[in-house]
């Protein structure tokens, strides 16, 4: 899974499983608080769907909030997790 | 003593805590002062709480995602003397009319009128609610209360945190939301009862691995999705449900859900009026000194109250109360808003969502008024969507609607 492919699974879940009303914001420079106005509520969801649907599974720690600052920097973690081979089957 | 996160933080750490507030003149002194607090550390905050109940002042905590600007507005409009922003080393002092009262809680809370007001109850009824509280639930010191919730309002303050130290427990107080580490704390603290708004306990129970189960879970501040109740109960050795406002605290139980709009058995030391089944009205609270209106209706049955529907229009984003007028009040500053309103949306995932619409001479960017809202607003409240119209839809009597426009969009 490339970073590309990564940027378009959150653009995927946050349009159509999220339906995120500030999606026209998106973009890999785009603050999830500030520019896509998400809370954290709905960051939770992202993250849930990430599990589920990308089979790239969450550390079980507390997560940094730069990892979740911008688009950019939420696929670059995954892209992280993903490397280190903490994958689990996908439920799609 | 009290865990935050990753930290345990022992009686001497109290102790510690104590000493260094009382090298501070205003936290000190505090008796006959109204203290404005907005903290994001949440050892520091329930420290500070518990400091503030010992003396005898008066405290009103705001949520940490709170600006700046929004923080000092609200404690101006609570006629607090001091706000602490972010750092007990930050304070602003507002005020220094003398005011001579009895100490307590202060909390934001719809009016009748629509208007948010301020809700001011006495450390001793505090108490009473606690006393009440503790001996409904029957839990004891070995279950641990995991507070998923924010701990500057009642649910997770007293319920969560406060009626824990109550019984002489430990609270958990987790402020990281991931769901991944929240799972993990559960499984730390086996015995536990654990504190979080539906959505959360919702996004948990479709995570959980199948040797991974809650033992309590509470739930508040809205009904339940019945589909959401069923997996949960799946997941959970037992389902609580509590319900309660600003002005009383909680005032019912339930320790064993079955249907979600069942809140529960009235705690002993109130009294609760409402309607019958066949003809539901609305919940009146009645405590030692004086009678709550609700404005949510009811009706009590076997002794269970059970809730219908609010009367009034608070927006619930997650279990946090979103009052329309306060929004309108912020979008109506802005020079070029003329008129505004602020309604609910139902969104599948996420539960209700805050939406405006307003009129306008010219066109404004959806940008510029987020970032307006921004400065007085805490994320939650600001609107997710803005609809630019011609005219606000009013009611033959010239009163506007939210719960029509709710409707249109449902």
């Amino acid at each position: 899974m490339t970073r590309e492919d990564i940027i378009q699974a959150i653009y995927h879940i946050l349009k159509n499983k999220i339906e995120l009303p500030t999606i026209s914001s998106f973009h890999e420079e785009a603050r999830l608080n500030e520019d896509l106005y998400m809370d954290s509520v709905m960051i939770l969801e992202l993250i849930l769907f990430i599990e589920l649907d990308l089979g790239i599974k969450m550390p079980d720690e507390a997560l940094s909030p730069n990892d979740f600052k911008t688009v950019g920097h939420l696929a670059a973690f995954l892209e992280r997790q993903h490397v280190q081979g903490v994958v689990v089957e996908t439920h799609d | 003593m009290i865990y935050a996160d990753d930290h345990y933080y022992t009686l001497h750490d109290v102790e510690k805590q104590y000493e260094f507030f009382d090298s501070i003149e205003q936290i000190r002194e505090c008796q006959n002062k109204r203290l404005a607090v907005c903290l994001s550390d949440m050892f520091q905050w329930i420290t500070l709480c518990l400091y503030i109940r010992q003396k005898g002042g008066m405290v009103f905590p705001i949520h940490p995602s709170t600006p700046q600007q929004g923080a000092l507005r609200m404690a101006t409009d609570a006629s607090c003397h001091f706000l602490f922003y972010q750092s007990m080393h930050s304070m602003t002092e507002l005020s220094s009319i003398e005011w001579e009262g009895e100490g307590g809680l202060i909390q934001m809370s719809s009016g009748t009128t629509g208007t948010p007001k301020c809700i001011e109850r006495s450390w001793s009824s505090v108490e009473e609610e606690l006393t009440s509280y503790v001996s409904t639930l029957s839990l004891d010191r070995f279950t641990t209360s995991i507070v998923a919730c924010p701990v500057t309002h009642s649910y997770g303050l007293i319920s969560g945190v406060l009626s824990c130290l109550k019984r002489g427990a430990e609270p958990v107080i987790i402020t990281k939301m991931n769901p991944s580490y929240l799972l993990k704390k559960l499984n730390e603290h086996r015995n536990h009862i654990f504190y979080a708004a539906p959505t959360l306990l919702h996004t948990l129970s479709r995570l959980m691995g199948a040797n991974q189960r809650f033992h309590y879970v509470m739930t508040s501040g809205t009904v339940i999705p019945a589909i959401w109740l069923e997996s949960l109960k799946s997941v959970s050795t037992k389902v609580f449900q509590q319900y309660g406002c600003s002005e009383a605290g909680c005032v019912a139980v339930h320790t064993n859900l079955q249907q979600a709009w069942e809140m529960g058995y009235p705690l002993p030391h109130l009294r609760v009026e409402a309607g019958e089944m066949d003809a539901p009205s609305e919940i009146i609270v009645h405590t030692a000194t004086n009678s709550v209106s609700t404005k949510d209706l009811g009706y009590v049955k076997d002794g269970i109250l059970s809730f219908l529907a609010r009367i009034d229009d608070t927006i619930n984003v997650a279990g946090l109360n979103v009052y329309p007028q306060e929004v309108e009040n912020v979008l109506m500053n802005e020079p070029r808003v003329i008129e505004a309103i602020v309604f609910r949306k139902q969104n599948n995932f996420t539960g209700e969502r805050v939406c405006a619409q307003y009129v306008s001479e010219e066109t404004i960017e959806e940008i510029d008024l987020r970032e307006w809202c921004s400065k007085y607003l805490a994320p939650h409240q600001i609107p997710i969507e803005f609809e630019r119209v011609s005219s606000i839809e009013k009611l033959p009597n010239g009163k506007v609607s939210r719960k029509k426009l709710a409707e249109t969009y449902i």
